[in-house]
């Protein structure tokens, strides 16, 4: 078990703000923990990292409790940039990390390689632009080879070009065996990295798994539209009539099969249209329950 | 810190230098006056003599007129510099003006300081030492005596420890110590990481506070041999040499420094707000200052040693389990710092 938390709850006054949050992660992977502002996202993540004690329940990282001070030996905690000296290089900040961590300095360097921080290693972080800082802190969470790296907001102030080197290194480091588990606004890219959601909506959490929810629909234009859906009804593929459009689901069949059987019946197809259902759909759904369409994709 | 330090001592040794004139002319203005106060007594016996003859009254205008001599032979000797003389003088002067005083004669100084300025003075010329002016004194052990009193006190502990305790605070305003409690370091390891970083910042400043007390005169100004032998009056009637004073100024100094960063170790971490951590440690000190103003200046009372110079001239018996209250109390403080963070989260 990587991480479990049970029956989590945290109180800020008579405001409850985690209402006995339960989840678990059992394989190397990338979670992503979304909800608006001030749905308890950093104070979970918080009390998960033991910066702040739970009223109630227990978190175990690795099989160990979370108040041993061991367990960051084995994850890291991205926080914001406001956590970092200004006064200290970003070398110091690693190097920092690197004596409380027994780590070797060549391990440093490399990380910083491979972050991309090199060039400005040497200046103090009271020069840095917010990307750098983001850059800095995300050097600091993997210098470890965490296993469990837990990050908060790590694509916030990144341009496009550092968000999908940041994205590509996310990826490499789940390929590498480290579990993920990152809070984000940024739904377009959860999308691209993430197996699993987890929404927090006033306290609680729903759990999605990326591969149930994102859903892929074909809307398809045909001259005779009861035939083709009498056609496919007939076959167990359910089908729905929107304005005039055969909307059909790609968990329930394969386009082929779709295709093949409007070809025996002789349906002539006008068009097809393919659209995708992703995070933020959900997101909208669970929070606004307003549904939309995300993205549209011309097949 | 350290430069606030290095110029309030070049500051006092510099004033010091310039008032060694001032202190003669103030010793011979202040017998003068004595003398002006018997030579009036004097006169007007002189007078009531020639009205009414009294035997009482020819007893009090001889032993006026021997004293008013003594005073003026005193005076001379001050301004010739001859010390030897000043002191014996002073003695004389003295032991006359108790006597005088038995004949119902006035000299407003009380028999208990003449008494002590007398013990004093003998001791000086069994050791042939001239009389210092201890509030003045560019001698190394006494100049560095009149530093200790000046800053080894409630105020200059409460200004080093407002100062020191920004190293605390600021961390946690600044939220840097978010970071560093992701760290595998137990909670309670980063308050002991602190109260030593403190501890020795703290000894730094001590040494440079007596090295430069010592230095700056020892370095300026010829040191008079025997210099530290020099009797120190204690409130117990017995003289402790200034060598002695200057050791316990020492230990003490690192006790209450203990002590001390106890105190802002524990505040610091609980408060973990500059603001709210001065106004503690200001109304600790404050209260502490008051708990001794007040007669609890006793012995498990650690805030008895917090003005090092009246622990030592004061509380001479107290010393050296002055010492173990100290490291005592700064022990436990530290336990409960260490003992109440350690579940405590930091967001």
């Amino acid at each position: 078990m990587i991480l479990s938390v049970k029956d989590v709850y945290k109180s800020y006054g008579k405001e409850q703000v985690l209402k006995g949050i339960t989840f678990e992660i059992e394989e190397p992977q990338i979670i992503a923990l979304v909800g608006p502002n001030g749905s308890g996202k950093s104070t979970l993540l918080n009390i998960i990292t033991n910066l702040l004690p739970a009223d109630k329940g227990e978190v175990t990282v690795l099989g160990k409790n979370n108040r041993d001070p061991n367990i960051f030996r084995e994850i890291s905690f991205m926080q914001d940039n406001t956590v970092l000296y200004d006064y200290l290089t970003g070398y110091d900040h690693l190097q920092f990390i690197c004596d409380v961590q027994g780590l070797p300095k060549k391990q440093l360097l490399a990380t910083a390689e491979r972050i991309g921080i090199t060039s400005y290693l040497n200046k103090k972080v009271k020069n840095y632009s917010l990307g750098m800082k983001q850059h800095l802190l995300l050097a600091m969470a993997v210098l470890n080879k965490p296993k469990l790296a837990i990050l908060d907001e790590p694509l916030n102030g990144l341009d496009p070009t550092s968000a999908i080197r940041v994205r590509e290194l996310l990826l490499a480091l789940r390929d590498e065996g480290t579990t993920i588990l990152l809070s984000s606004h940024n739904l377009a890219e959860i999308d691209r990295v993430t197996s699993s959601i987890l929404f927090l909506k006033k306290g609680n959490l729903i759990q999605e798994n990326m591969a149930e929810f994102e859903q892929v629909r074909y809307q398809i234009k045909v001259d005779q539209t009861a035939k083709a859906e009498k056609a496919l009804t007939a076959v167990g593929i359910p089908v729905e009539l929107v304005d005039e459009r055969l909307h059909v689901y790609r968990r329930d069949v394969a386009l082929d099969r779709v295709l093949h059987i409007l070809e025996r019946e002789n349906v002539v197809i006008d068009d097809i249209e393919k659209k995708v259902f992703g995070s933020e759909e959900r997101y909208r759904k669970i929070f606004t329950e307003e549904a939309k369409t995300d993205e549209l994709v011309q097949v | 810190m350290l430069a606030g330090t290095l110029l309030l001592i070049g500051t006092l040794f510099i004033r010091n230098v310039m008032q060694q004139d001032v202190v003669r002319a103030e010793k011979i203005e202040w017998f003068s006056g004595y003398m002006q106060e018997v030579a009036t007594q004097n006169r007007t016996d002189r007078q009531m003599l020639q009205e009414t003859p009294l035997e009482e009254l020819e007893q009090k205008l001889d032993v006026g007129v021997a004293l008013q001599n003594q005073l003026n032979g005193l005076i001379l000797s001050i301004e010739n510099g001859a010390w030897e003389d000043e002191l014996q003088q002073e003695i004389d002067v003295y032991l006359t003006a108790i006597d005088y005083k038995e004949v119902k004669g006035n000299y407003s100084f009380s028999n208990g300081d003449m008494d002590e300025t007398i013990r004093l003075n003998e001791q000086l010329l069994l050791l042939g030492l001239p009389k210092e002016d201890i509030g003045r004194s560019v001698q190394p052990p006494l100049f560095i005596k009149q530093i200790v009193s000046l800053v080894l006190n409630p105020f200059g502990l409460t200004v080093l420890l407002v100062l020191l305790g920004t190293v605390i605070t600021r961390e946690f305003e600044d939220r840097n110590m978010q970071m560093v409690y992701t760290f595998p370091i137990p909670k309670w390891k980063y308050v002991f990481v602190k109260f030593t970083g403190l501890l020795l910042t703290g000894l730094i400043w001590l040494s440079v506070l007596f090295s430069a007390s010592y230095l700056l005169p020892a370095l300026t100004v010829e040191s008079k041999e025997l210099i530290f032998d020099y009797p120190l009056s204690l409130a117990n009637g017995s003289f402790l040499d200034a060598g002695t004073y200057i050791n316990e100024a020492c230990i003490y100094s690192v006790g209450v420094l203990l002590f001390a960063i106890g105190v802002l170790t524990l505040v610091g971490f609980m408060a973990r707000q500059t603001i709210i951590s001065s106004v503690v440690i200001l109304a600790v000190f404050a209260g502490g200052w008051m708990s001794i103003r007040n007669g609890m200046d006793l012995l498990w009372n650690p805030f008895t040693y917090v003005n090092v110079n009246e622990a030592i001239i004061n509380h001479a018996d107290y010393f050296p389990t002055g010492l173990i209250v100290l490291f005592g109390v700064a022990a436990v403080l530290l336990a409960i710092a260490m003992w109440g963070s350690r579940k405590r989260g930091v967001s």
